[in-house]
């Protein structure tokens, strides 16, 4: 498998439109440079095709249910993250498009998804480490280039430099799992680890690396004591950017913590007693906490999101916390399947709620407060009920995509015996309620006051519809989606 | 067999088909909702008709698909005589909700009666659904047309209310959840497959350890304590019923608070049958201090609204003590009060409805003397306050006195020669419980004392607008409140085919509980019938 570059195709595609489209930016003529937009979105159509096995290509059997799941995933997301992103607004104006039209913004956003979609087929720490800057290196460029304001520079400032700290901190950890286990490869690492755990003689430098590589990692998923970063970050970013850092960075981060988790097969008595399975709970607990207070006290629109986002992470946690199950392959009790599945749900209601939103930024500045979306159900019906919708299912109201996550973890959590996590998960996602519904509550329930200017770009209203109509949908019907993220335990 | 889901899907296209029509036309809207309610109603009938009451305990028109079988939940539909009359109450109150409203609603109607169609379905799925995570879907899903009914249309604090509704609700509502997956997870444990279907769970739940079940019990109660709703969490009710619009506060107490109540006997009491026992008297108290406390607390208000919102408080604290009893008497006036208090109470909110869309004031201070101006509905009005205050004649009564006789031999043995009444209450609980009655009967004849009788005082009015005196009721308001008037009148005279259909499955409920309790010595028979 390590040998056999064409498991590699769906990214090898998406790397050479990033550098078409890079190339593409080179040039003088505005309409070549526009066509970079449809250059990407050609070359995701390209990656999902080779990913689910539509386009031949990829030798079968060589490729683990897990990258293959993660390549569909960035493929379809970044799909929807393009059609957020058409016609990059200019930097001075949201409400107009830029003339020169900036395709190097697109071969970021095709690189970072690049990155995403290789964090599934990763087999060594180099690798790893090399896939998660990929990801994080053209976020940092998107959030400084989308946008004019001095709150960009700011905030894609305060990223990089605590990015460039947290790479340092997972790199550390990897050195010391390099030192414990003499080789860089996943494979060994892990059989190295499991003999130690099997023989309880786990070294402090081998559970010191894993934690450092945790703590690392959770400033991508913006997992508390790693989380600083989120609100400002997302504030100031262009929307399009942020509906891209709420999931990509955060795709990533879990596929990467589920590889490093899986070195140690889930049996954590074995490495220095219960000390990672209580640092990683009281994480899960911490970060949903956090993330929903503090959401509770802002104003501001993707400050709220930013928060939430936080707090989705929490969720996600638990699932890692459970682990799967590793006898049978019973999917109820497959903490792992659940965080997944949670991602799917997570990354489509996300998009909504953010292509919503943009659809509505048509000038400067505007639907940046709460109080902005005052009234709007009454001028723009159907955005209100598009971004009702993705907020309902964030909240976790039946017959929403979101219910279903939050029911899988809840269960998988219940299954392993970890009861307080899930009543402590239930409480939140209570507490959560207040402040998705304060938005709703703007939206319908009070008298306009400032009329919004619409952004009318075609490729955003799609990808809002099918967002939403997605979550609805999906929301009836998630047999399908529960079935593809059954078949991920580990081996 | 796919009547059901046919019904429930009928009620969801009607609500696209309100907001088509009111896109061709508005005002087309309010009449096309109406109609289709009706035939709904029709629709409800003929399940009526052709419902077996021979075997009322069975369930019928079952309804069955798998729907997500890696959680073992189904998609299972089916109604036995219990459910039968709950959404027969809600196929009678909707359409009167809609009829009602026709003068009341100004502005963006089409989407007010597309909503109001929707809650229709959502509660039709609660009461006949036979798989528990679909009782709480459909459980869950009634707040969010219930928060834009009452935050678009509602009165001046509206965006308070529905918000507090909302997240008080939700938040009870979580823990619901918990304790379903925690049951079902139990269920997997123990039998290696996951199911949510209420029959394998009522097997099973009763052969769980006591302090389980009475862990899952409380859970199950946080759900359903916050819906119908009890002391102490009844505050979000005053403010969501006053601030709501006199349809959404028909619907909310006549069929929504039921939920809960609902919820209780068809899960937490058939499942966990030891948990039930063990809190039978302490649930018990704290329905006696709603009922009692709200009393006292209606018997102060001065809006109308408010009153009978607190009214329904203590209404429903007789409904859950009749249902914690655990004696035939008191399950059965139970679950007739639950009848009951939906014809009456939502009766009194149209009422107080019509009164202020005539004056534009809720306040008993600048209101009173209706029996002069407008005679019908005063009489209307002093007919439902009579059910309300149990009245014997009225339907009030038949219930009110079964849950009182059945929460005074609740655990009675009579001497040596009757056998035991199941249960653990007594008569201390049904003395206490009585004073409520007559509490009961204070502040509503206060409120008729007031509004309807005394020397007429109307709100001023514009002088310089042309202004007519206020007219009687019209035929449409006719058509809203007769049937209700028959409904109360009839259930209070005859109310045997409906007590009969209602013994058997409480019959199956008790059985389930009642066999364990502790054995008490089983004596002679009398001779005459027992129960």
């Amino acid at each position: 498998m390590e040998t056999n570059l064409y498991t590699l195709l769906p990214e090898i595609v998406l790397l050479l439109a990033a550098l078409a489209a890079m190339l593409l930016g080179m040039l003088k003529n505005d309409r070549l440079r526009a066509s970079a937009q449809i250059l990407a979105l050609l070359g995701l159509l390209a990656a999902f095709g080779l990913a689910t096995g539509f386009l031949p290509g990829i030798p079968a059997g060589l490729v683990s249910p897990l990258g293959q799941f993660v390549s569909v995933l960035t493929a379809a997301a970044g799909f929807m993250a393009i059609l957020v992103a058409w016609d990059m607004p200019s930097t001075d104006n949201p409400s107009e498009t830029d003339k020169h039209y900036r395709a190097e913004f697109y071969s970021m956003l095709l690189f970072s998804l690049a990155g995403v979609s290789m964090m599934g087929k990763v087999n060594d720490l180099i690798w790893m480490f090399m896939a998660l800057e990929l990801v994080s290196i053209p976020t940092y460029i998107l959030v400084a280039t989308g946008r004019g304001s001095i709150q960009a520079q700011e905030s894609a400032i305060k990223y990089f430099f605590l990015g460039a700290l947290a790479a340092a901190i997972f790199l550390f950890g990897f050195s010391y799992l390099y030192g414990f286990a003499g080789d860089t490869r996943l494979a060994s690492i892990g059989t190295t680890l499991m003999t130690a755990i099997n023989a309880h003689e786990v070294p402090p430098l081998a559970t010191i690396g894993i934690a450092l590589a945790i703590i690392g990692i959770a400033y991508k998923i913006a997992a508390v004591p790693m989380h600083f970063y989120a609100a400002d970050v997302y504030q100031g970013a262009a929307t399009p950017v942020t509906a891209f850092l709420a999931f990509a960075p955060k795709a990533a981060g879990f596929v990467a913590l589920i590889q490093i988790l899986g070195l140690t097969q889930w049996e954590f008595p074995g490495l220095g007693g219960q000390s990672l399975i209580a640092m990683l709970t009281v994480l899960a607990v911490l970060t949903m906490t956090v993330g929903n207070t503090l959401a509770l006290m802002q104003r501001n629109i993707k400050r709220i999101l930013a928060y939430s986002s936080i707090a989705h992470t929490g969720y996600m946690l638990v699932g890692l916390v459970v682990g799967p199950t590793l006898i049978g392959g019973d999917a109820s009790r497959d903490g792992i399947a659940a965080t997944l599945f949670y991602l799917v749900s997570y990354a489509v209601v996300n998009l909504g709620v953010f292509a919503c939103l943009i659809y509505l930024q048509g000038k400067p500045d505007s639907a940046e407060e709460v109080e902005d979306l005052s009234g709007i159900s009454k001028a723009h019906p159907w955005t209100a009920l598009g971004m009702t919708i993705c907020l309902l299912s964030l909240i976790g109201m039946p017959l929403t995509f979101g219910f279903w996550g939050k029911l899988y973890l809840i269960q998988s959590a219940f299954s392993a015996g970890h009861s307080w996590l899930a009543i402590i998960m239930v409480i939140n996602a209570a507490i959560a309620a207040a402040y998705y519904l304060r938005i709703i509550a703007a939206m319908y329930l009070r008298d306009p006051w400032l009329p919004i200017v619409p952004r009318k770009s075609i490729p955003v209203g799609i990808a809002a519809v099918t967002c939403s109509v997605g979550v609805i949908l999906l929301g009836v019907f998630p047999q399908f989606i529960l079935q593809w993220t059954r078949v991920l335990t580990l081996k | 067999m796919w009547t059901l889901p046919l019904f429930i899907l009928a009620a969801l296209v009607s609500a696209v088909l309100v907001l088509l029509v009111g896109r061709w036309d508005a005002k087309k809207a309010a009449p096309t909702a109406f109609l289709l309610s009706l035939v709904l109603a029709a629709f409800n009938l003929k399940i009526l008709c052709n419902f077996d009451f021979a075997t009322p305990e069975v369930v019928q028109y079952a309804f069955s698909v798998p729907w997500i079988p890696q959680f073992g939940i189904t998609f299972t539909l089916g109604i036995d005589s219990i459910s039968l009359w709950l959404i027969l109450l809600t196929s009678l109150l909707t359409p009167l909700s809609i009829l009602g409203s026709f003068k009341y609603i100004k502005t963006r109607e089409p989407e007010f009666y597309a909503w109001l169609l929707i809650l229709y379905g959502a509660m039709l799925t609660c009461f006949c659904a036979r798989d528990v995570v679909l009782f709480y879907l459909a459980f869950e899903f009634t707040l969010v047309p219930m928060f834009f009914l009452i935050g678009i249309w509602g009165g001046t604090d509206r965006r308070k209310a529905a918000v507090r509704f909302f997240l008080y609700t939700f938040f009870g509502s979580v823990f619901l959840l918990a304790a379903v997956v925690y049951t079902g997870y139990l269920y997997y444990a123990s039998k290696g497959v996951w199911s949510f279907e209420l029959e394998t769970l009522y097997a099973f739940g009763a052969t769980l350890p006591t302090n389980t079940q009475i862990l899952i019990f409380l859970g199950l109660l946080c759900g359903f304590a916050v819906k119908i709703p009890l002391f102490p969490v009844h505050t979000w009710l005053p403010l969501a019923h006053t601030e709501a619009p006199t349809a959404g506060s028909v619907l909310l107490a006549g069929i929504l608070l039921k939920l809960g109540t609902y919820g209780l006997i068809r899960i937490s009491l058939p499942m966990f049958p030891d948990a039930t026992l063990a809190l039978a008297p302490w649930l018990a108290i704290t329905c006696i201090v709603g009922i009692i406390y709200g009393a006292l607390i209606s018997w102060v208000q001065t809006d109308m609204k408010k009153l009978i919102a607190y009214s329904s408080v203590s209404h429903l604290g007789f409904c859950v003590l009749g249902m914690l009893a655990l004696t035939q008497e008191g399950m059965v006036g139970s679950i007739m009060y639950m009848i009951n208090h939906g014809l009456s109470t939502g009766a009194l909110f149209l009422v107080v409805g019509m009164i202020y869309e005539r004056y534009h004031t809720r306040s008993m201070d600048e209101v009173s003397g209706l029996a002069r101006r407008t005679p019908v509905l005063a009489s209307f009005a002093v007919l439902f306050v009579l059910s309300s205050v149990a009245l014997p004649g009225l339907n009030g009564f038949v219930s009110e006195f079964l849950v009182l006789i059945g929460t005074f031999s609740s655990g009675q043995t009579l001497g040596t020669t009757h056998a035991a009444f199941h249960g653990n209450l007594g008569p201390y609980y049904a003395v206490v419980a009585a004073t409520g009655v007559i509490l009961g009967a204070v502040y509503l004849l206060y409120w008729t004392g007031r509004v309807v009788f005394g020397p007429l005082k109307e709100p001023a009015h514009d002088v310089t607008a042309p202004h007519e005196p206020v007219k009687d009721l019209s035929f449409r308001e006719w058509c809203v409140l007769a049937p209700l008037a028959i409904g109360v009148i009839v259930l209070g005279v005859y109310p045997q085919p409906m007590l009969d259909s209602l013994r058997q499955p409480v019959s199956n409920i008790q059985n389930s509980i009642v066999a364990h309790e502790a054995p008490v010595n089983v004596v002679l028979p009398l001779p005459y019938p027992t129960h």
